[in-house]
């Protein structure tokens, strides 16, 4: 069995501007990021499909201790896009020192950074970005 | 469980190895065996390749005891290594393939820098969807502890002071701990004025990056009774692993924990209400709280409420951490499951002084890691 929509493809479909995901053909749920059974029933009847960019923040924090090549401080997020998965992300124009609970439930659009990678990353690093929308 | 071995916890001018070496020797020879008598090893350690340049561990963690070409295997679950490497060995043993067996494990993080452990420790999040946004281990559970407040409708400083108590218990309970990496007792302020690293917690919030080992002789109970005075048996197992943070619904709520837990009760025929003193995965003063709302001491939503009642204190109603927990003790993160392990044999052979918890007669171990991804809960009793 091959995996069907891979990082590799979802990841350069995201520096297009799109974000993939899949639908279970036998539950409906819509999937992201790519996954080869339904995360909600396990079906492996999932067809590739664009999800619109549009969530509200779950939660969120102010990282001020970055790991090795990000330069802090910034903000990290959990989003739950309107058609149900949920992504982590990076929530731009925010500053981290007021990252707190007022911002739970923020309507957020998606977009997509890209930085160089480093030695552990097999090549360069694409990320989900969020902003307030 | 027959003999136990721990070094200090802080900075070590050892080797992983060594630092094996010696907990793995204490614990053979507590046991009244010498290393000819161990059938097979079984070790976490996870970024010894990059603080060490040092991969198969395990093969040489067997020949530098003295246990000669026995099967040896390292287990990697982040945080949890150690606590997969035992409950494997448990196992083991329980299959009756070996009689008697070492397990435990070794990290070294302290030649590392701040920057680069964060990166290494970030690992423990999926490389895939989660690192590009630049999380960090501390940030995964910044993002449950303000999942927590919102969820529970808990004002942020409120938590916050709660979970400051949580690091003010483990650093007192750490004073009495000779093996811990602090003997300093912290104030709830202390904690509030500590730099932030990943909103809302502060340093004092973290556990430390630690140096150290520990290790544990297994065998079945026969042979055990025949070798020491008191063994500490199994009562239960369980494991559990989840997804990435964000294929988990349930959080806060940490399902894989409720799972593992879930069959070690059962598998012990015991309940929350059985237990005496729990040694849990405190890497984070939040992750503590979360904790005993998991292991079924405290209702959802009401963890944080217990340690600000005094509950989760020595003499309280469920000592949580008498060690000092990760946060005072240390967090050496391929070890830390099998010193949660010799706190808990400690203490249910009464031998732990002005931390004993009187009585005290079943222990659980409580392991967790990554993202909540892997998950060992293990009774003992005596």
């Amino acid at each position: 069995m091959e995996v069907r929509l891979t990082h590799a493809d979802f990841v350069a479909a995201l520096e297009n501007g799109k974000l993939l995901g899949q639908q279970c053909a036998s539950c409906g749920a819509k999937n992201a990021p790519p996954t080869l059974p339904c995360r909600s029933c396990g079906s492996m009847e999932l067809r590739t499909i664009e999800l619109q960019k549009r969530g509200k923040i779950a939660t969120l924090t102010g990282i001020f201790t970055p790991p090795e090549g990000f330069d802090g401080p910034y903000v990290v997020c959990l989003v739950d896009l309107d058609e149900g998965p949920r992504l982590m992300g990076r929530l731009t124009g925010v500053d981290a020192a007021t990252a707190g609970l007022g911002l739970i439930g923020r309507a957020v659009t998606l977009t997509h950074h890209v930085r160089e990678g480093d030695r552990f990353s097999a090549g360069k690093i694409v990320g989900f970005a969020f902003e307030l929308a | 469980m027959l003999g136990v071995g721990m070094t200090k916890f802080g900075r070590s001018t050892k080797t992983q190895i060594e630092m094996f070496a010696e907990a793995a020797l204490d614990a053979i020879l507590e046991s009244n065996l010498t290393p000819k008598d161990i059938q097979a090893l079984f070790m976490g350690a996870v970024v010894g390749g990059f603080s060490e340049g040092q991969i198969n561990i395990s093969a040489f963690a067997a020949e530098a005891i003295g246990a000669r070409n026995i099967p040896a295997t390292r287990f990697e679950g982040a945080c949890a290594s150690a606590s997969v490497a035992i409950r494997d060995a448990i196992n083991w043993v329980g299959s009756g393939t070996y009689d008697i067996v070492i397990a435990g494990g070794t990290e070294r993080t302290l030649v590392l820098d701040t920057a680069q452990a964060t990166r290494y420790y970030q690992m423990g999040s999926d490389a895939r969807y989660e690192a590009p946004s630049g999380i960090t281990f501390p940030g995964v559970f910044a993002l449950i502890a303000n999942l927590y407040a919102h969820t529970y409708r808990i004002p942020i400083e409120t938590l916050k002071r709660q979970m400051a108590m949580v690091a003010v218990k483990a650093h007192r309970n750490a004073m009495a701990n000779p093996k811990a990496q602090f003997h300093k007792e912290i104030t709830v302020e202390d904690v509030l004025t500590s730099v932030m690293i990943a909103s809302p917690l502060q340093l004092y919030d973290c556990c430390p990056f630690t140096d150290g080992a520990a290790a544990i002789v297994l065998a079945d109970g026969a042979t055990a009774r025949k070798l020491i005075k008191q063994p500490v048996y199994v009562a239960g197992t369980g494991q559990a692993s989840a997804g990435p943070l964000y294929t988990q619904p349930d959080l806060p709520r940490i399902k894989a924990r409720e799972l593992a837990m879930q069959q070690a009760y059962s598998q012990a025929g015991l309940g929350p209400r059985d237990v005496d003193l729990v040694e849990l995965h405190d890497c984070f003063t939040i992750a503590e709280i979360v904790a005993t709302e998991g292991m079924g001491l405290f209702e959802h939503g009401q963890g944080a409420a217990a340690v600000e009642r005094g509950e989760t204190q020595l003499g309280g109603k469920i000592p949580v951490n008498p060690s000092g927990g990760l946060k005072a003790k240390g967090h050496p993160i391929g070890a830390t499951g099998a010193a949660q392990v010799y706190e808990v044999a400690k203490q249910l052979r009464g031998e732990c002084g002005d931390r004993q918890v009187p009585g005290a007669k079943v222990g659980i171990t409580d392991t967790l890691g990554g993202d909540a991804g892997t998950l060992v809960d293990i009774i003992w009793r005596v």
